[in-house]
Formats: structure tokens, sequence, C-alpha cells
């Protein structure tokens, strides 16, 4: 066997081994994307402003999840501010926000989708954005 | 001992820059794609996720319809549609990487949003991959005509002595380090087709040279390489241009892939304001003011002079009085073009380009700048005493470099607007 088979070789077993460890990966939980970084301004809420779409992952075998959510600013025309959110990909509630300096709180339970990840994807969609980009504000999720 | 330097430099480069990314990323904590990389950025999601090439899709979903003001992206006042400030180039480039990350974000459960984890990742190591294939070329065209040691001093002083390792690496979504490939590349390939020319040469002349204009349309100066290569003299301009006249075939051939492949470029424009040539700054009232360049700023300031910050390519001036052989057929295009892009930065609104190690608007250049400094390497190595004393130096100006390099990634040294003072404080303190 010549060093270029064999090279060729140990690269695919190092390709495979990692596409393999890639699909699910333990760091997942701290991944998140559109989010903004943790805002500790308010002593009563830390809170971080999403873009117009934003993700996070929480455990596969949660029940049920609470996202603390608030648009802070008010939304076109009637001031409400609705904000989709998706789980891994399907959709599963609209929560519209109407006041905007309440903290809405609404569990959603999450169905006994089977899935052989330690995670699933909460996608949040905002039809808006003021400032720079921002959605609304997020607190820290809860999962029962 | 020479011959090995040169053999494992590239691949020592790409390890470091590995690990250089990694710490910038995770340690300090800066996303990959940032600030103007945005907008090289943007076409690879809207075209590739979104199906739009208005867009607008994009727009919706992320920002409500409307692109904040850091993204680079307006509305063209008189269509309403988006326009880039910056053109389609480098996304094409880095097309390949991001169809990775989408594949990986796919295979992950990320969400495909063109902005998640991979894709960031992906962008970033765009750069890094463009910086290394960048060096291959270089490497290629010096090892023609130099020694190993003059080729090893040359490769360490382009990379680690001016600022084109920080824009592969730290702003690797610029389109600078994509066009320091492309402007190595164009050497190589006009060399060979002076040397030879034939169709697949032909070909690639004009497939580069829409490439460097799709990445940076200023870009278009470095063209002026192939007419200019081998002229020493003011008489070699008329033999020139017989030469290219009894070579019209292939520069036919060539400005015709060239033509063709500027073409998307020229229908996006075409599309989003209703003129084929555009200069999308124009819309936010800011461009060139050609009768009061700052030229001295350019080349000598603390903001971000080019001999100031990268004090090492003050001995490709002395190269390019000194070159011989190969190299002094270098010097014109290298002084015509040199010339040229510091008349651009020094009339532009903002001359300093905003926030950026060092001068940015010369890293797409430092090819051309690589032949001179090696020219004047090659000219040291014949003087036992200067060889001695350059050594020295060069040594001390490439490792100030990167201490400078690491005092701006960790913020010690200002982005921008550098005063003489603020340098001081800041000088070696980490």
């Amino acid at each position: 066997m010549t060093r270029r088979s064999i090279a060729i070789i140990a690269g695919g077993v190092a390709l495979v081994a990692a596409l393999a460890y890639l699909r699910d990966p333990p760091w997942l939980a701290n991944v998140t994307s559109g989010m903004r970084e943790w805002d500790y301004s308010d002593p009563r809420m830390v809170f971080r402003w999403t873009a117009g779409r934003a993700s996070l992952f929480i455990p596969s075998d949660a029940k049920a999840v609470m996202i603390p959510l608030r648009s802070g600013i008010p939304g076109p025309l009637t001031g409400e501010v609705p904000v989709e959110i998706r789980v891994d990909g399907r959709f599963l509630a609209t929560i519209t926000l109407t006041d905007p300096m309440e903290w809405v709180r609404q569990e959603l339970p999450l169905g006994n989708r089977v899935s052989n990840r330690r995670f699933r994807r909460i996608d949040l969609h905002v039809p808006r954005v003021v400032g720079e980009g921002n959605g609304v504000m997020t607190g820290p999720p809860t999962v029962w | 001992m020479y011959e090995r330097g040169v053999r494992h430099f590239v691949a020592a480069t790409a390890v470091i820059a590995v690990f250089a990314y990694l710490w910038i990323f995770t340690r300090l904590g800066y996303p990959p794609i940032h600030s103007d990389g945005y907008s090289y950025y943007v076409y690879l999601p809207s075209w590739g996720i979104y199906h739009d090439v208005t867009m607008e899709a994009l727009a919706r979903d992320w920002y409500g319809g409307k692109y904040p003001g850091f993204t680079g992206l307006l509305r063209w006042p008189t269509t309403g549609l988006w326009v880039d400030l910056h053109p389609i180039g480098t996304a094409i480039l880095m097309a390949p990487f991001f169809v990775v990350g989408d594949l990986l974000s796919l295979w992950s459960n990320l969400p495909r949003d063109g902005f998640s984890l991979y894709y960031g990742h992906a962008a970033g190591a765009a750069g890094i991959a463009y910086l290394i294939a960048g060096l291959v070329v270089l490497r290629k065209i010096l090892r023609r005509h130099f020694s190993d040691g003059v080729v090893l001093a040359t490769l360490v002083g382009i990379t680690w002595g001016t600022n084109l390792f920080h824009y592969g690496v730290f702003d690797g979504t610029f389109s600078h380090v994509f066009a320091f490939f492309l402007v190595c590349s164009w050497i190589l390939i006009v060399e060979l087709w002076w040397e030879r020319p034939d169709w697949r040469l032909s070909l690639a002349l004009g497939t580069v040279a829409a490439m460097l204009v799709l990445v940076r349309h200023t870009n278009a100066l470095y063209l002026a390489v192939l007419p200019l290569y081998g002229v020493t003299r003011w008489n070699d301009l008329g033999a020139r241009v017989v030469s290219m006249w009894e070579r019209r075939r292939w520069l036919g051939a060539a400005a015709l892939v060239g033509a063709i492949g500027i073409l998307p470029q020229l229908v996006l424009y075409r599309m989003s304001t209703s003129s084929w040539l555009v200069n999308p700054y124009s819309a936010l009232d800011i461009g060139f003011s050609f009768g009061s360049p700052r030229i001295v700023a350019v080349l000598f300031s603390t903001q971000k002079g080019l001999w100031f910050w990268s004090p090492l390519l003050v001995f490709t001036v002395i190269g390019a009085i000194v070159a011989k052989g190969w190299a002094r057929g270098i010097v014109w295009p290298a002084v015509v073009t040199f010339g040229i892009q510091t008349y651009l930065a020094a009339s532009w609104w903002d001359w300093q380009f905003g926030a950026s190690f060092g001068h940015r608007a010369f890293t797409d250049g430092l090819g051309l700048a690589a032949v001179l400094l090696a020219a004047f390497f090659q000219w040291v190595a014949e003087r036992v005493t200067a060889r001695r004393i350059v050594t020295g130096v060069a040594t001390a100006l490439v490792a100030l470099s990167v201490a400078q390099m690491v005092q701006y990634w960790t913020g010690k040294i200002p982005i921008a607007n550098t005063t003489w003072q603020e340098y001081r404080d800041a000088f070696l303190r980490f």
C-alpha cells in the first residue's frame, strides 16, 4: 500500500468520524443564532435581543418550553409584535406581544416527538426590527 | 535548510492561521462575518437559501424588510431596490465554503439561515484558504526566479511583516485576501502567457481578470500588469504594442471570457438601478476627491500610513531601484499599479478605509510588492555586511508587525484615527 493510499484512507476515516461527531455534538446546547449578547442592565431580568430570526437549542427530552418575550418597542401600526415559534422547523405557536413593557411567559407543550438527537432547535421569527436589527427581547428559556 | 523552509512554509502558515483563528473567535469573541465582511458575504445566503437575487427576501426574514445601516446595503433612490455597496466576486470565491457550511448545518440540525455557526466559520475558513492558496502561487512565482533563501525571507516578510495575515485570519471575510490570491494568480498567468500563449492560458487570463474586477472594481488597475510586464524602458512600449497586436487572437479570447465573466454583475446593477455601470456609493453622496488626495497621510501617517504600519515595505522601494533580471520587468507594472492605487486610496472620502490594521487598500497588491521585496533581498544577499544588517532589521520589523497585529486584535491599538500619542502609549504593551 502506498503512502498516498494510506493518506486517502486515513483522511476518509477522519472525515466520517468528524461527520458522525458533528451530527449531534454535546456543545449544541450553548449554540445560538441571531441572538445578541446577554444584557445585564436590568436588575430584575437578564435578557438578550434577537434579530428578525433567532435560534436556540433545548434538550430533546423536554416536554414543554417557556421563553420570556418582550417587544421593548411597539410594533408598527397596532403596536403589537407577533413572534412565530418553530421546533425543528415545524410550526409550534405564535405569541403576540401587545405591551412593549410586559414580559410574556407562555408555556408551550412540545408533544412527544421521538428524536435520536440530544437537542431540539427552537426558531423565533419576528416580522419587524428596531435599531441595528433588533427583533424582541428574550429571557433565559425554561424547559420541563 | 532554506529549501525545506520554503517547502514547508505554506503548511506551517496554515497551521498558525488555524490556531490564530481559533484564538480570535473563541477567546476574543469576534464573529467571523463582521463589518464589510457582511456585505461581501450576504449574496450567498440571499441567492443560495432565499433563492432571491434582489436581497428582499433576506431583508424581510432577518430585518423586517429593511437592512440596518451596518450591512452596507441601501435602497437605490430611483428604483427602490436593494443595492450592495460591494460587488459579487468575493461571494463567488466563497461559494464552495458556503455550500459546505449549508450541508453541515443540515446535518447538525443547525438553522439553515445563512448566518448560524457553520456558515460563519465556513466564510472564515474561506479567508484562510485563499491566504494559503495565494501564498502557494506566490511561492511558485518566486521560486522560478530567486534562491530558496530569498524566497523564504520574502514569504515570511510578506505574510508577517505586512497586514496580509491579518486579512486572511481576522478580517478574512473582507475582499483583500481574495484579491491577494487573484493578483498572485494574475502575475503567474501573465508570465506564462508572455512566455508561450495558448488557449488555456488565454481563458485563464480572462477568468482571473474578470474575478479581479468582480472582487473589487478598482482592482481593474492590476490589468495594467499584462501590457507592462517585462517593460523596462520607454522605448519598450512601442515593441510591446506590436507584440500585443501579434497576439490579438489570444487577447480577444481573454477579453471575451473577461466580458462574459463580469456580465452577472452588470445584469445585477441593471436590475437594481436601471443602469449597467453604477457606483453604489454615489447613493450615499460619497466618493473620490481627486483634487485633494491625502497621499502623505496614506503612506506615512500614524492613522493608516502604509509604511508606518508595514515599515518592511520600505525595502520594496529599494527593491524597485536595485532589481535586475526578471524582477526588473516587474518594476514598471508594480510602480504604475502602486501609484494608481495610492492616488485612488488617497482620494477616497475615507482615505483610512475605516477600521483596519495598517492600510488595507494595498493588501490586494502584495503579490507585486513581494517581487520587489525579493529583488531587494537578492541584492542584499550578495553583500555580506548588508546581509547581516538587513537580516536583523527585517526580523525586528516582522516581529513589530506581528506584535502590533496582536495588539490590534486585543483592542490595544485603535481601529482607526490612531494619533502619535496613542501609538506611543500603546507601543509594545499587551
